[in-house]
């Protein structure tokens, strides 16, 4: 095998591909990344939960396929002069990588015994643009659990049906749940591990270019232009979240989103670093005072609403109002109490592209 | 023909042997508690071959008259009650009228005894049981027991006999125990010729705590002493540094009967909980003395379980009794150079006080100087006061809480009259009421010294080698909690050493803290305080937590429910064993599960605490997670503040994890190693 590639280009391609590999693992293959020259040079990391494949454009002397040390490889190929660098194989896996006046020779492993990415072969699947699925991953993963020892609360419900395609997670004091239009009228149903959900949201851009969606097997894989990721699903029933959902609500207000954020940052403040301490909303006709009694001291604001309901006081962590209307661009909310012990729900005025359901901290005196 | 006949007597004895006489070791015991039982002071045993050959127990005890000497051998023949009523007040040791007759059965037996009023004495030869001889003997006051032969007509039981050296090692614990529970008897343990073990008998538990388990531990235990609800603890606790990787080391004596008792144990370890690393057990000799009719021991066939009416007292006792011990002392570590404490010890000038060895060096001139002037009296009126006066001084002392003395010679010879005389004791109370209007101070002084006294007068009596250990260990420094912290707070810093270790002198000490670990400890207590003060908020949970429980689990939770609820558990019952959670307290995050719940309700119920619902794991990762880190480097501000911040701590001495915050290095340890001494 014989490369030359742009070193901006290369080190754009092992950045992404890292991070599926195995930092750690007791076979020295997994830890390294796979080169293919062929059509041009295409760089695979797996580690069997994640696997990343990322083509660049190369100019290809002599096709082959080689495994470097990621770490070793990323480092050298991040401190090089930025221009063209040449890769080649020689004998015994030796590959000598070659920049304006640096060389180096390192020792590679075959490429033969690298576990290639499944390659999908299944017509359940479905086109969006990568900006609409990048919000979708950004407005959920926040509240994903993280507790191993209930694995399916650590992954994402991702739901396609009737032209739509919903994610939900959820951590067992709160839930959120979004969901997008899309062209293809496809049914599926696949729980994705937080995890890799991140690292996918990490590598999405905003761009209108169309990600396809994949599943076949125990994986799930997302297709761009030059790049394809697969992840396994997790195996299991993900909770019936509708069911969460209440369907009376004595308290419905309206109220600017951002303003209602910042009271909140600002009232969390006074949270001291042990003990987390709940604020109090108090609402009264059309105000909502939010006040937050910690050790540290007392803070108070006063905000206008609109109310559609009765009056009510009830706690709630602040940090989880916070995370869920700071994935919020409407500029106004609708938040529906069902009682003063009971969630609470945050959506928009006049849709239901989002829904975040937050469970109430009981304060003494509401018990 | 019949099948059902009713055993031959002989048959029936040896099968009741098997269930009081084990090894040769319960046949010390059960005739050493003959021996106690009798009012000896001085018991030898003597054994070959691990006891399966010969024993030999002597003692000065009141012996049997010739009539009852032979009915002694017959089963359920007691001197020590006389109806079941009797069972609920006993002080004896025994009271089946088993022993005897078990260890009779299953031996050569012979027997040599005489009571003081009797001329001639009686030697009695038994075999199986039956009596072979018997002869009018001359011989001292007291009984002798020779057991030979032991199991030879019960070829089974010899069969599961160990090793000679295994079952010699049983009856030594044995021994071990019965002197430790008895400080004053003097037991003289022989084995194969050799004398094992020669305690002083002198009343002093230390002593005995010399005797077995040598200077180094006698040198590091710290004494016990409480009182509530009718039950007083007394004895000694080991400093964390003695502990050992099992349980070997822990005896709990219950009104001068060796017990094994969960509660107790669990109350003691819990006491060390933070001070000693994991899987270490700390060493203690703790005697309870318990009102009468608060426990049974009539549950196992050697008297080692007891039963309590109220566990909740004993936990509360012994954990309160054991922590305040630890607290109220200095646990600073000693950086031991040689690793040998003689030389130390020898060298030290300052405490040159016997028989007094835990109070500080202020103290002990201030009661020598009284003591002097009381001294006479003392010796005058010691036998008639010592008992009330000791229970009195037991009650102020715990009023005081700062005098910590050891009287726990008192508390046998109190017990019995305690238990025995009902009419008596009532006539102590006035007394002492008197006592206490008339004489505090008077009474205060003397209690003090008559264990001085005591100790002296009687260890001038002892042999040489017993005067020798009571000289000897009495220079083992002990320094109060508060000199120590004073001395430590006073101390002028000397710097930080490897960003992580502060080094701080004061006089001829070095102290070195562990920065890490002393931040981690004063985070702890504050928190822990903060967090049991502060309101508890309740977190509601999406998915309710349903835990299954047995059926007292059950109740207990439901009795509790107000508590749970106060400390932010929302729960209901659903059904008559199911308890579904809907909020949580919101030191837990989303990973709170059945299993979370399970264990704060197991920790609930053994220590009997409300506090465990806070799970003190989850207040050691916050603690460390705050926490100074080691590699940070200190400026001399922040350590002043530190050292100040963890004087102020109630145990500063100790990270969470059991491993030291301060150690010290005397001048003298430097010196040692430049070997400008040798």
């Amino acid at each position: 095998m014989k490369v030359t590639v742009l070193k901006q280009d290369l080190l754009d391609a092992i950045n992404i591909v890292q991070k599926a590999v195995m930092p750690k693992s007791t076979t020295p293959i997994l830890e390294g990344i796979y080169m293919e020259a062929n059509e041009n040079l295409k760089l695979i990391g797996n580690s069997f939960e994640l696997g990343i494949q990322y083509t660049v454009d190369a100019q290809i002397e002599q096709t082959g396929s080689v495994v470097l040390n990621a770490r070793i490889f990323g480092e050298i190929v991040k401190r090089l002069p930025d221009a063209p660098v040449s890769i080649e194989v020689i004998e015994n896996n030796k590959v000598r990588i070659e920049c304006i006046n640096s060389f180096f020779e390192i020792f590679g492993i075959d490429g033969e015994n690298y576990p290639l990415l499944p390659e999908d072969d299944n017509d359940l699947q479905l086109t969006l643009p990568q900006a609409t699925l990048k919000d979708l991953i950004r407005q959920t993963i926040f509240s994903v659990g993280s507790d191993e020892n209930r694995k399916i609360m650590t992954g994402a419900l991702m739901q396609a049906e009737n032209s739509e395609i919903k994610m939900v997670t959820l951590d067992g004091f709160r839930m959120a749940v979004c969901r997008a239009v899309i062209k293809d009228n496809v049914e599926f149903k696949v729980i994705i591990p937080g995890k890799n959900m991140n690292e996918i949201l990490r590598i999405l851009d905003t761009s209108d270019n169309p990600v396809k969606i994949s599943l076949s097997g125990n994986t799930v894989s997302f297709v761009l232009e030059n790049c394809r990721i697969v992840s396994n699903v997790l195996d299991g029933e993900f909770m019936n979240y509708k069911s969460y959902i209440p369907s009376q609500f004595e308290t419905v207000i309206e109220i600017n989103t951002r303003d209602f954020t910042e009271s909140l940052e600002r009232a969390s403040l006074i949270s001291s670093d042990v003990k987390r301490y709940p604020v109090r909303l108090q609402i009264e006709e059309d105000t909502l005072t939010i006040h937050s009694v910690t050790d540290i001291g007392v803070s108070k604001e006063t905000l206008r609403i609109e109310n559609k309901g009765s009056d009510l006081i009830i706690g709630f962590n602040p940090k989880y109002l916070i995370d869920a209307l700071k994935s919020i661009s409407d500029e106004t909310v609708k938040i529906s109490f069902s009682s003063s012990i009971g969630p609470c729900i945050i959506t928009a005025i006049d849709n239901e592209d989002y829904l975040y359901l937050i469970l109430p901290v009981r304060l003494a005196n509401t018990r | 023909m019949n099948k059902i006949v009713i055993l031959d007597e002989k048959t029936a004895n040896q099968i009741a042997a098997g269930e009081v006489i084990e090894r040769p070791a319960s046949v010390v015991k059960e005739m050493v508690e003959n021996s106690i039982d009798a009012g000896a002071d001085q018991i030898t045993v003597e054994i070959k071959n691990g006891g399966i050959s010969y024993i030999r127990i002597t003692d000065n005890g009141s012996g049997m008259e010739a009539d009852d000497a032979e009915l002694a051998f017959e089963r359920h023949a007691t001197s020590k009650i006389r109806k079941i009523e009797d069972l609920d007040q006993i002080a004896t040791m025994g009271f089946r009228g088993e022993a005897l007759a078990s260890v009779a059965a299953v031996s050569h037996l012979e027997l040599i005894t005489r009571t003081e009023n009797s001329e001639m004495g009686i030697s009695l030869v038994l075999e199986g049981g039956r009596v072979l001889s018997s002869n009018q003997v001359g011989c001292p006051k007291g009984t002798t027991f020779i057991v030979k032969n032991l199991f030879y007509n019960t070829p089974a039981r010899y069969k599961f006999l160990k090793k000679d050296s295994t079952e010699a090692g049983y009856v030594s614990d044995i021994i071990e125990r019965l002197a430790l529970a008895h400080p004053d008897i003097s037991f003289k343990f022989i084995q194969n010729g050799q004398v094992r073990l020669h305690t002083p008998g002198n009343n002093d538990l230390l002593s005995v705590i010399y005797s077995i388990y040598g200077k180094e531990v006698a040198s590091k235990v710290l004494p016990v002493k409480y009182q509530s609800g009718g039950f007083t603890l007394t004895g000694f606790a080991g400093r964390p540094e003695i502990s050992r990787g099992n349980r070997s080391r822990q005896s709990v004596f219950l009104n001068g009967r060796y017990i094994k008792s969960q509660v107790v144990s669990l109350a003691a370890e819990e006491a060390y909980k933070t001070m000693i690393m994991q899987k270490k057990f700390p060493f203690y000799v703790l005697l309870l003395c318990a009102p009468p009719g608060s426990f049974d021991v009539n549950v196992h066939p050697q008297k080692l379980e007891v039963r309590f009416s109220d566990e909740n007292i004993v936990y509360s006792v012994v954990y309160h009794g054991v922590k305040n011990a630890l607290l109220s002392a200095s646990l600073i570590r000693q950086y031991d150079s040689s690793g040998q404490m003689d030389d130390k010890k020898t060298q030290k000038t300052g405490n040159v006080r016997l028989n007094h060895p835990q109070s500080s060096g202020v103290q002990d001139t201030a009661h020598k100087d009284a003591g002097n002037e009381y001294k006479d009296k003392v010796l005058s009126v010691y036998n008639n006061i010592l008992n009330p006066l000791a229970v009195d001084s037991q009650e102020k002392n715990i009023s005081e809480s700062g005098i910590r003395d050891v009287r726990h010679e008192d508390k046998s010879i109190a017990d019995r009259d305690f238990n025995g005389n009902k009419t008596g004791k009532e006539g102590k109370v006035f007394s002492r009421d008197i006592d206490q209007k008339d004489a505090v101070s008077e009474k205060e002084n003397l209690s003090r010294m008559n264990t001085v006294e005591l100790a002296s007068v009687s260890s001038s009596e002892q042999s040489d080698t017993t005067r020798e250990i009571s000289l000897d260990f009495y220079y083992s420094e002990k320094v109060s909690r508060d000199d120590s912290l004073s001395h430590l707070k006073e101390a002028q810093i000397v710097g930080q050493v490897f960003d992580t270790y502060i080094l701080l002198q004061n006089g001829s000490t070095l102290y070195i803290i562990d920065q890490h670990a002393a931040h981690e400890r004063i985070r702890f207590e504050i928190l822990k305080e903060r967090l049991a003060k502060s309101q508890s908020y309740s977190q509601s949970i999406l998915e309710p937590v349903i835990v299954n429980l047995s059926s007292t689990e059950f109740d207990f939770v439901m009795e509790k429910q107000e508590i749970f609820q106060k400390f932010g558990f929302d729960l209901e019952a659903f059904g008559s064993s199911t308890v579904i959670v809907r909020s949580i307290p919101d030191i837990y995050d989303t990973s709170f599960s059945v299993s979370d719940f399970e264990e704060i309700l197991d920790r609930w119920m053994k220590t009997h605490s409300q506090g465990s619902i806070i799970s003190n794991e989850v207040i050691y990762t916050m603690s460390c997670k705050g926490a100074l880190k080691a590699n940070q480097s200190l400026s001399n501000e922040e350590i002043k503040e530190l050292v100040k911040s963890l004087c102020s701590m109630e145990n500063p001495w100790t990270c969470l994890h059991g491993r030291p915050v301060i150690i010290k290095i005397d001048k003298k340890d430097f010196e040692k190693k430049f070997k400008r001494i040798v």
